[in-house]
Parts: structure tokens; sequence; C-alpha cells
């Protein structure tokens, strides 16, 4: 007991540690849930891109159909490795639901006929766009 | 007690330690972002690829077959990749539209018959069709509309051609040259024409790898059938004359150059004008309209007689380059 100081010199070490470490610990762990944080929203834009860029749509061909009302049928394919869910139909730079199911999950290898009711003019050209929910774009000008 | 008394060497090791932890953090970080981004490299190298594989898939849809009950054609890979033909559409002229699916594989630098396939054909049908490939390229066949009727499917040489264009058939009168601008002869329609002297030119093609000699005999045969109703009659007989002929007069007569005893050379593949005003093949004189005013159709046949030059043989030829239909009105 006579010693005093060197109780107190120990107390405060072990209390200095024990402090470095939990701090240091908490320190650590926001470190590392920044870093897991950042990890999971990359991850995420990383997977998205990926999916995006292994699918693909083509338009194969477009028949505008004479008949009361006209009507366009436009034949969508899957040349992608991934599924394609088809959500929009353009024609003219005007959205139009087609007959059926919609939106459509494309298979791949798969194709689609999309018909929609259109009164198409013979000699006029038509920009007919097919979008997914992905953000892909089949694209063609055709004229019946 | 011996650890607390070394406080450097306690501080050294937790700062250590920390300094690991962070490193491997670090690391972790970097190697994580390098996976990732081979990761997306090479799903965009795929795409590439696939990519690189749609654009030189490549076929030709020949021999499209007709008077048949159903489609036959085929196909012939010129492309670098293998193609799968999955798609069929089939359009009628009448609006009809048909899709059928197709399951044939052909391999890059080979040919393919697809035969006996899409809807039953009649005779009378008129349609086009496409073929669609699992890499979504799709292909036509060059004739736009296919008749499913029979025709005549030969092919005849022939050693002459006239183009029919504005400069390929003209005339001249009395008192005129060659000098541009000079009158087409499809339609002569002008009362001062009766009784004039005239040369007419064609411009004609020699299609023959060689050069040609035309010979005296070449003439242009005017035939109407306005003069009787119910007969043919010739209405102007003329022979070959010299390139470049004007009308002379000399001693009360209207007269031409005739062809020069060589005769008049078409090199090959190369077109000349060829002129006819003589009444006779050996005689100079030039042909005269009717004096009278006259209002006719005609049937103009050219008919060239040839010899190909440095032929051995010298085998003398005849041809027809062309039958022209002409008006003359002088009324």
């Amino acid at each position: 007991m006579k010693q005093k100081k060197g109780i107190s010199t120990i107390v405060a070490t072990i209390l200095t540690i024990n402090m470095a470490i939990v701090m240091g610990g908490i320190m650590m762990a926001w470190a590392m849930g920044l870093i897991g944080s950042y990890q999971g929203g990359t991850q995420i834009q990383y997977m998205l891109i990926g999916e995006r860029a292994q699918e693909a749509i083509v338009i194969e061909n477009v028949w505008f159909e004479t008949g009361t009302p006209k009507k366009i049928t436009v034949f969508a394919r899957n040349v992608g490795v991934r599924e394609a869910k088809l959500v929009s139909i353009y024609v003219g730079g005007s959205s139009y639901t087609p007959n059926g199911t919609w939106p459509y999950t494309l298979t791949v290898a798969g194709k689609v006929a999309l018909q929609i009711t259109y009164a198409w003019a013979s000699g006029e050209s038509y920009l007919i766009v097919v979008a997914t929910a992905r953000g892909n774009q089949a694209r063609g000008e055709w004229t019946p | 007690m011996n650890l607390l008394s070394k406080k450097r060497g306690v501080s050294g090791i937790i700062s250590g330690v920390f300094l690991v932890a962070v490193a491997v953090m670090v690391f972790n970080v970097l190697a994580w972002q390098f996976f990732q981004a081979d990761a997306y490299n090479r799903i965009f190298h795929e795409r590439q690829l696939r990519e690189w594989e749609r654009y030189n898939e490549r076929l030709i849809i020949l021999d499209v077959a007709v008077g048949t009950e159903r489609l036959n054609f085929t196909v012939k890979n010129y492309g670098a990749v293998s193609a799968h033909v999955v798609d069929l559409f089939f359009g009628f002229s009448n609006g009809t539209h048909l899709y059928y699916a197709l399951d044939v594989w052909i391999a890059s630098g080979t040919t393919k018959r697809i035969a006996s396939v899409g809807p039953k054909l009649l005779l009378s049908d008129v349609y086009d069709f496409k073929i669609g490939t699992e890499r979504g390229n799709v292909f036509a066949p060059a004739q736009q509309s296919i008749y499913n009727q029979l025709q005549p499917t030969g092919q005849q040489s022939v050693p002459f051609t006239l183009t029919f264009v504005t400069d390929a058939f003209q005339f001249i009168l009395y008192g005129e040259t060659w000098n541009p601008p000079v009158k087409s002869a499809w339609y002569i329609n002008n009362p001062a024409y009766k009784g004039k002297h005239i040369v007419f030119r064609v411009n004609i093609t020699n299609t023959y790898p060689s050069d040609v000699v035309l010979l005296s005999g070449c003439n242009m045969l005017l035939v109407t059938p306005d003069i009787e109703a119910s007969t043919m009659k010739i209405g102007y007989r003329m022979y070959i004359s010299n390139e470049d002929t004007t009308i002379t007069y000399e001693q009360g007569k209207y007269k031409v150059q005739p062809i020069p005893s060589q005769g008049q050379v078409i090199p090959a593949g190369k077109s000349r004008y060829v002129y006819f005003s003589q009444t006779a093949e050996n005689n100079t004189f030039a042909t005269q309209l009717d004096a009278n005013g006259e209002n006719r159709n005609y049937s103009n046949y050219v008919a060239i007689f040839y010899k190909i030059k440095n032929d051995a043989s010298g085998t003398i030829f005849g041809a027809t380059a062309a039958i022209i239909a002409m008006q003359i009105k002088t009324t």
C-alpha cells in the first residue's frame, strides 16, 4: 500500500489500453460498415450493368395488316443470354399496349409477335421501338 | 508487470495490429474492385463476341422455285459463322401474312436446299418471304415479288443492242449536220418535212467480246399497217451509209456517202451510230419522205449483216439489232 504511485500507474495503463482497444474496435466496425455499404451498392450497380449487357432484343419483322381496324404486328426476338421483360412498344413516338399478356417476358432465344391496333397509312414510314425493363431497345423504320 | 514496464512495446503491438487490419481491409477492397471489374469486362467481351457473330452472319437466298405447291429455295451461307434458320415470314400480295417456324442449320460456306415449307401455293399466287435466324438477322430473296406461275426461263444472247434513250435514234434532213442538237426520230411531226430527203442513225452496241464489221447489206425497213388496213406495206427501205454522212446535192440528185468497202467497225463492247439513207445497197441516193402529207405508224426493223473481225472462217452473220416503233406525221 506504500506504493500508491505504482497501483495508479497500472490502473491508468489498463484503462488506457482498454480505451484504445474499444475505440479502435469502434473505428474498425465503422470502417467495415462503410466499406460493406460501398461494396453492396457497387455490387448491385455492377450486377445491373452486367445483366443489361447480357440482354439483347431485335425486331425481326413487322407486318402491316389490313382489315378493320388496321393492325401492326411486331416480331421481337431475344438474342441475348438473359431473359428480357418487354415493357414498352412505341410507334411513331407514341406508346401502345399490345394484345395479350403485357408486359411480356421473352425467354432466351425466344420470339414473340406483338400486335397493336394502329391506323397505318401506306407509303409512310414508322419508327417502331420495343423497350425492355432493363432499358435496352430494339428499333427500326418500317414502311407499309 | 514486466510487460507494463515496457510501455513502448504495448503501443507498438496495438498500432501494428491496427496497421495490419487496415492494410488487409484496403487490400480486400482493391481485390474486390478488381474482381468486379474483371467480371464486368468478361460480360462485355461476351456481348461483343455475340454482336460480332451477329454481324458476320450472312445468308443469301437463291433459286426460289416457281410452279410448286410449297416454297422451295436454296440458302447459301457466305458468312463466317454457322446460321440457325428459325423463322419463315410469308406475305401474299393480297396482304395476307403468315409465320412458320423453321429449324435448319447451315454451316459457314455451305449451301442448303429448303424444300416444301410454308403454305400451300396456287399457280396464281404472288408472294414474298423472309427467313430469320436465331441471332436475329433477317434475309429476303433479291426479287421483290415472286410469281408462282411457271414462266420461260431461257436466255438468248443478242449480238447488238439498242438503248432506248433520247439520242439512240435520230435524223437529219438535207442542209443539216449532226452537230447537236439533233432531232430524235421516234416521233417525227412537222408538215414542212414532207418530200424532204432524210438520214437516220441508230446507236448500236456491240455485245461481242470482239470487234465486228458491218457490211453493206445492213438495212432499215419501215413497215406500216396504215397504207392498207389488212396488209402490211413497206413504207421506206434504207441501206447503211457512211458514218457521219450528210445529204449533199449534186447534179440534181440528193446523195449520201456510201459505206466504205471495208465496212464499218464497231469495237468490242462499244456503241457506234449506224447511218441509214441509201435507197439501194449499191447507190448513193438519199431517201426522200413522201411528198404528200402522211400520218403513219411504222415498225422499223434494223437488220445488220456483219462479220467478226479477224474471224478466220469469215462467216457472215445476220441479226436484227432492234425493232423500233415510230411515227411520221407530215400533214
